[in-house]
């Protein structure tokens, strides 16, 4: 109710209004004199820009100073550079900004309308024109030299001792992946992608498990995802044609819509069934085609680089030392983006990226500067300390991935050469986390695998696995 | 109409930059061998541009009968051109090219269809022709020259325009496949 | 072959007769409601009809960023009462949904991008001004002109058809990136929602192509005795070039947007590349999602030219006429134009610097992008130079013009650090790069284009709009302009296309900010519904056009009735004797193009001293 007496009193307030300018308009016609009237609006209005320009001159150096909290240092050693190229390009277009905006304001408040002056005919001057193409190139010319420095230095290839890491992204989160004691991270391949190998990593036992996990295996009591979907088709006809008798039984609308509803996910799911059998027939189809003993054979080393892969729930990374970011996704388009390094990198699905970066400040270090910024001493809701205390770098996803893009967080924490070799100490590789809860053939304590060109591969891969354990205690 | 030949030629160009861009950075490129249809249709269609010029020749010189000949040459063969390509697509689907599987391969159904589209249409518009030249000038006085409105030229050349540029794209998407 | 003809006889041979000749037949007014007004072939109806589709486009999506602005505004606020007219997008908390904030922001984007900055703008004031400007009955071919506005209306069907779908429109963003789009499992959004985006875009492009051919022929073709080509107004030049642009452009797009719809629809994989999504491994191999990109920007970015080079060819003959001086530098003006044209087809790939391009192909790039602040350049400090020593009427039209200018430079400026590799790696995809956007071709097109609707409102409605509203709507819609998208700049670091940014620490401390520039985005939207209504009520109530020449301007339109009926002139076109631009020359306010050039005048560009030797003059007159 209030809602629509505030909607009238606006409305009413609005209508006043309106008929106020009309009859201002109706006025000036009245008074005839439509030259006077010009003359008089002219001056009211250049009056007004030439007010707009000193506010907006005033606003603009004030926000500078308003606004210089919100800027966070600079974390990284090409960041710098940028940051140095922003603050150069930011004088000579504030200069130009400033300059052409006045220009332009004081111009029209000099040259309004005034009743029987005459304008210049003044129609080009080549020498003018000259002189304005002439400078903006070579100020540009300047900016482009600078840039592109910058650009090669960034972009250039990375030392060889740089610590090489990698982030996938996927809706909607990060995945990060160290190499491990090998220094070389695993294969990896998007068909052997499930819950127990997030990334895909190849070794000759997650070839297996998704095979099993995909076609089923009696022996181990995987029913398999191919078999369920087969069997669940089987099922759905009858389902639905017990649904659609139920709904025919019922004669009054009790509860029939709701049983409709179901009859429709039902007969949605039994139209989507064949896509999805077939899909992953495609994708076993696939892995058998790939995974041949002559495979093996071929890359029999790089087999062995994902076992000691870590996957860690944090990124960590020493300070002052080169470190390589390749960048991946598995679904859509991502961006790693590090806003406090100036990181930025797309996560191209089948095309890996790569970034490399100099961290310059520890986390600690970038908690003493900001514990004397006033945006940090906020205590958010539901905690006690103030936010500077608790900050930490933080990763973002900066390419719309979907519903989740703006949860896709992570951290980066940055510190001592000393603080980083412990942490890494105290990781497992992943594949201990998953080898004993999982049912991987290649572990000594299943039972040989039914399938004879299967049975082979345990032999090779169990020592591998034990590697790997040994290197686990190692750390 | 020459404006109009500008836009496909860039639709066409953004195509086959695509295909080169996308050659150069896919590992597993498959490489094929072009259906044979595919050489036979572009032996018809130089003949059919070449009756068109002829069809357009004699109107402009008023022989209305070797034009209505040249008219309705040109109209089959363009069937037959497309009647071709369709087999050819077919070749491809027995090599086991198809459009759902190697990039290569989705991108000449893609290519080709969108030429086959384009002389679709210039079939359709040829028909349209050939009704013409056998309905309009059945008097003796409509054959006088300069009964023969500038308007009515002027669509026989657009025509005739218009399919030389599918001619010469398929010539040019042919020779681009072939290449490649 | 002559283009005039060319086109005629394609209407003679593909359509029945009753197109023919509309051009030349403009005694019969005896038309019926629907032919007059909505299968006209008239190219000022056209043009109307455009302007009204653009403004109501203009209204939903202003309307869809007020939407989102509130979310970004006041993360936490409880929005239920929004409730009857979205329904289920909005949360159970009250808030709306993410999946809906990002099909927001994606329609704002593709609406205002090509519906109203594209078709509103350039489809407006080609059709109105091109055949009045150069001295013509008609376009080219009006059938095909009244096609292309058919197109485009299908088109906006078929966008907002698509708001009903049960899984909403298209959520991937106005670039409609794969495989975000491609792929259903991806985004609700791209279930059903791009498909319907797709046809649209496709049948937008045929509407682009259509009025584009017609803009080029009618400007080469039909031209009126003496309409040299150097003495076209300056509007028409940025007319003709951008639908040179659209017409080497959207191809391209239209080739992107097929192969998306065959991997969407028949299973091919020319942008996908092993994909894991919703737990299932696809089948799809060796595509780029970055081909895409490239396909995209080819047109992507020439588009942005599209939408302002119209504007800028509008402010040129503003601030001309309303200054009472000669366009300063003509020639250079066109040719800045010219390389503009040229230039924005090499730029594209400056979108993509962080996509993992190759950095060498990349500095190419960089360079290219700077280049073209040069010409863009010329253009400002041209613009500049027009006003000094003018005698500058301040009505609403000019006011607009000036505000254009000003805006261009500030959001101009901005350009030279995005366009900049290094400093891109910082910024892009954050705020800086939505403000710098917004200035210089969201804003900025828009001042254009008001600054024409003020400015030929009385030639295409015979009425004046409220001036005093009109300056209202100015001094409304500058403030709030500046006060959104400056202090956007502050955020740069802040990703875009983020429904809240709460999650983050270091992107909370902008919640003030964004909350400030959420008020200003609203009150700017209120600054428009009152321009609408002004345009609308000014339509029928509106002070009446008395004269012909209300601004005592050069250009031909002017020349016409006050009223003018299809074909535009009543007797003969007039013929023209000299360029758009002669104010204030020798001594006269203002000199039109159908008035011969007197036995010593020399016309302008025929030697380069009349002009200085003019200032001399003017010296000694004022003492």
């Amino acid at each position: 109710m209030t809602g629509w007496l505030i909607f009238i009193a606006v409305l009413l307030v609005l209508i006043v209004l309106f008929q106020v300018t009309r009859t201002l308009d109706l006025v000036s016609q009245l008074r005839g004199d439509d030259d006077r009237q010009l003359e008089q609006n002219t001056k009211l209005h250049a009056t007004g820009l030439f007010i707009f320009m000193v506010l907006g001159i005033i606003g603009f150096f004030w926000s500078f100073r308003h606004y210089s909290d919100t800027n966070i240092p600079v974390a990284s050693e090409h960041g710098v550079y940028i940051h140095n190229m922003f603050i150069a390009t930011l004088i000579v277009t504030g200069i130009v900004f400033v300059v052409c905006n006045v220009l332009l304001f004081v111009f029209v408040y000099m040259y309004r309308y005034r009743k029987g002056r005459q304008a210049v005919h003044f129609a080009h001057s080549n020498k003018l024109e000259f002189i304005w193409t002439v400078i903006p190139t070579i100020v540009l010319t300047g900016l482009v030299v600078f840039g592109l420095q910058a650009w090669t230095k960034i972009t250039g290839p990375s030392s060889n001792d740089a610590l090489v890491f990698e982030m996938t992204g996927q809706q909607f989160f990060w995945t990060s992946r160290y190499p491990g004691a090998d220094g070389k991270l695993g294969l990896r391949d998007y068909n052997l992608i499930c819950p127990e190998n997030p990334l895909g990593v190849v070794t000759k036992e997650y070839v297996e498990h998704r095979l099993n996990l995909l076609e089923g295996n009696a022996a181990l009591g995987v029913m398999g995802e191919i078999p369920s979907l087969q069997k669940r088709k089987e099922e759905l006809p009858a389902l639905i044609a017990n649904l659609e008798a139920e709904i025919a039984k019922r004669p009054n609308r009790y509860k029939k819509e709701e049983l409709e509803a179901e009859l429709e996910t039902l007969e949605d799911e039994l139209e989507d069934i064949d896509d999805k059998i077939k899909i992953r027939m495609l994708n076993v189809e696939r892995i058998k085609n790939k995974y041949t003993e002559d495979y093996y054979m071929a890359n029999s080393e790089a087999m062995t680089w994902g076992y000691d892969d870590i996957l860690p729930s944090q990124l960590h990374l020493p300070v002052n030392k080169e470190a390589l970011a390749k960048i991946t996704a598995l679904d859509v388009l991502h961006d790693f983006d590090v806003p406090h390094m100036k990181v930025k990198m797309d996560a191209v699905p089948g095309m890996p990226t790569s970034f490399k970066f100099t961290p310059t400040i520890t986390t600690a270090e970038m908690r003493q500067t900001l514990s004397s910024n006033p945006i940090w001493q906020k205590v958010k809701e539901g905690d006690t300390d103030p936010m500077w205390m608790n900050f930490n770098y933080e990763v973002a996803c900066a390419e719309l991935c979907g519903v989740g893009h703006s949860a896709m967080k992570y951290i980066l924490v940055v510190e001592t050469e000393a603080e980083y070799e412990a942490w890494l100490a105290a990781q497992t590789p992943y594949w201990n986390a998953v080898a004993s809860s999982l049912k991987i053939s290649g572990l000594s304590e299943l039972a040989p695998r039914p399938v004879v060109e299967e049975a082979a591969s345990d032999s090779t891969a169990a020592p591998a696995a034990a590697d790997t354990t040994a290197i686990a205690i190692n750390y | 109409m020459w404006l109009a030949i500008v836009a496909m030629v860039m639709m066409f160009a953004a195509f086959t930059s695509a295909y080169v861009v996308k050659k150069a950075d896919v590992s597993n490129w498959l490489v094929f061998e072009l259906p044979v249809m595919f050489s036979y249709s572009a032996v018809i269609i130089v003949i059919s541009s070449i009756c068109m010029q002829l069809a357009y020749i004699t109107f402009r010189r008023n022989r209305i009968g070797l034009h209505r000949l040249f008219m309705v040459a040109t109209f089959f063969l363009g069937a037959t051109f497309l009647v071709l390509q369709v087999l050819g697509w077919q070749e491809l689907k027995a090599e086991g090219i198809l459009l759902k599987g190697n990039v290569a391969g989705s991108f000449l159904y893609v290519i080709s269809g969108a030429h086959f589209l384009h002389v679709a249409g210039g079939v359709i518009a040829l028909l349209v022709f050939v009704i013409l030249a056998f309905t309009r000038y059945n008097k003796p006085e409509d054959t006088l020259l300069e009964n023969i409105h500038p308007d009515k030229q002027i669509g026989v050349e657009l025509m005739a325009t218009y399919w030389h540029f599918v001619d010469v794209l398929w010539l040019y998407l042919f020779f681009f496949f072939q290449m490649s | 072959m002559s283009q005039e003809t060319t086109i005629r006889e394609n209407l003679e041979t593909h359509i029945d007769e009753h197109a023919h000749d509309h051009g030349h037949d403009h005694h019969d007014h005896h038309q019926s409601f629907i032919s007059k007004y909505i299968f006209s072939t008239d190219h000022k109806v056209i043009a109307k009809q455009f302007l009204i589709t653009g403004i109501i486009w203009a209204i939903v999506g202003g309307g869809l960023s007020v939407l989102f602005r509130i979310q970004l505004g006041y993360p936490d606020a409880d929005l239920n009462w929004m409730r009857p007219f979205l329904g289920k997008w909005i949360t159970p908390e009250g808030h709306i949904a993410p999946e809906f904030y990002n099909a927001l922001i994606t329609m704002h984007g593709t609406i205002l991008v090509f519906f109203v900055l594209t078709a509103g703008l350039s489809g407006t004031f080609s059709n109105y001004l091109i055949p009045l400007m150069v001295g013509a009955r008609d376009m080219a071919s009006g059938f095909i002109n009244m096609l292309s506005y058919w197109f485009f209306f299908l088109s906006s069907v078929v966008m907002a058809a698509s708001f009903f779908l049960a899984t909403g429109p298209a959520s991937g963003g106005w670039t409609a990136y794969p495989p975000l789009n491609a792929l259903p499992q991806a985004a609700t959004g791209s279930v059903l929602g791009v498909d319907y985006w797709l046809l649209s875009i496709v049948l937008f492009i045929v509407s682009v192509l259509l009025g584009g051919l017609n803009y080029i022929t009618t400007v080469i073709n039909l031209r009126t005795r003496g309409m040299k080509m150097f003495r076209l107004p300056l509007p028409i030049w940025a007319f003709f070039l951008t639908a040179v642009i659209g017409l080497l452009s959207f191809p391209v797009l239209l080739s992107a947007g097929v192969l998306m719809l065959f991997d969407r629809n028949l299973g091919t994989s020319f942008y996908l590349d092993q994909i894991y999504i919703g737990g299932e491994a696809l089948a799809n191999a060796g595509g780029s999602p970055i081909l895409y990109q490239h396909l995209f920007w080819f047109l992507g970015h020439p588009e942005v030219y599209i939408i302002i080079l119209p504007a800028m060819g509008i402010v040129s003959e503003v601030l001309s006429v309303h200054s009472r001086k000669p366009i300063f530098g003509y020639t250079a003006m066109v040719y800045s134009l010219l390389a503009i044209t040229v230039l924005s087809f090499i730029v594209w790939a400056h979108h993509m610097f962080v996509t993992g391009m190759n950095p060498f192909i990349g500095s190419i790039f960089v360079i290219f992008t700077l280049i073209i602040a040069v010409p863009s350049a010329v253009k400002v400090f041209n613009w500049l130079t027009t006003l000094w020593r003018g005698n500058i009427k301040l009505n609403p039209a000019m006011l607009f013009a000036i505000g254009f200018v000003s805006l261009f430079i500030s959001g101009g400026v901005t350009g030279i650090f995005l366009g900049n590799s290094s400093i891109d790696v910082e910024l892009h995809d954050t705020y800086f790069v939505v403000a710098h956007f917004h200035l210089v071709m969201g804003v900025a097109a828009f001042f254009g284009m008001f600054a024409g609707v003020y400015h030929w409102f009385p030639k295409m409605f015979g009425r004046h709009l409220n001036s005093t509203l009109g300056y209202i709507h100015f001094w409304g819609t500058i403030i709030c302009a500046y006060l959104i998208f400056y202090p956007m700049h502050f955020e740069y670091m802040l990703p875009r296309r983020y429904p809240t940014h709460a999650g983050f620490d270091t992107f909370g401390m902008f919640a003030q900010l964004n909350e400030f520039i959420t008020i200003a985005a609203i009150a700017s939207f209120a600054f428009q519904l009152m321009f609408v209504f002004n345009f609308f009520y000014s339509i029928w109530y509106g002070r009446k056009l008395r004269v012909q020449n209300p601004y005592h301007a050069n250009t031909l339109e002017w020349t016409t009735p006050i009223r003018p009926g299809h074909g535009n002139w009543d007797g003969e076109i007039p013929t023209v004797y000299r360029w758009a631009y002669d104010y204030s020359k020798h001594g006269r306010d203002f000199i039109p193009q159908t008035e011969p050039l007197s036995a010593y005048e020399l016309e302008h560009g025929e030697h380069g001293d009349e002009s200085d030797s003019d200032i001399i003059q003017h010296e000694k007159h004022n003492g």
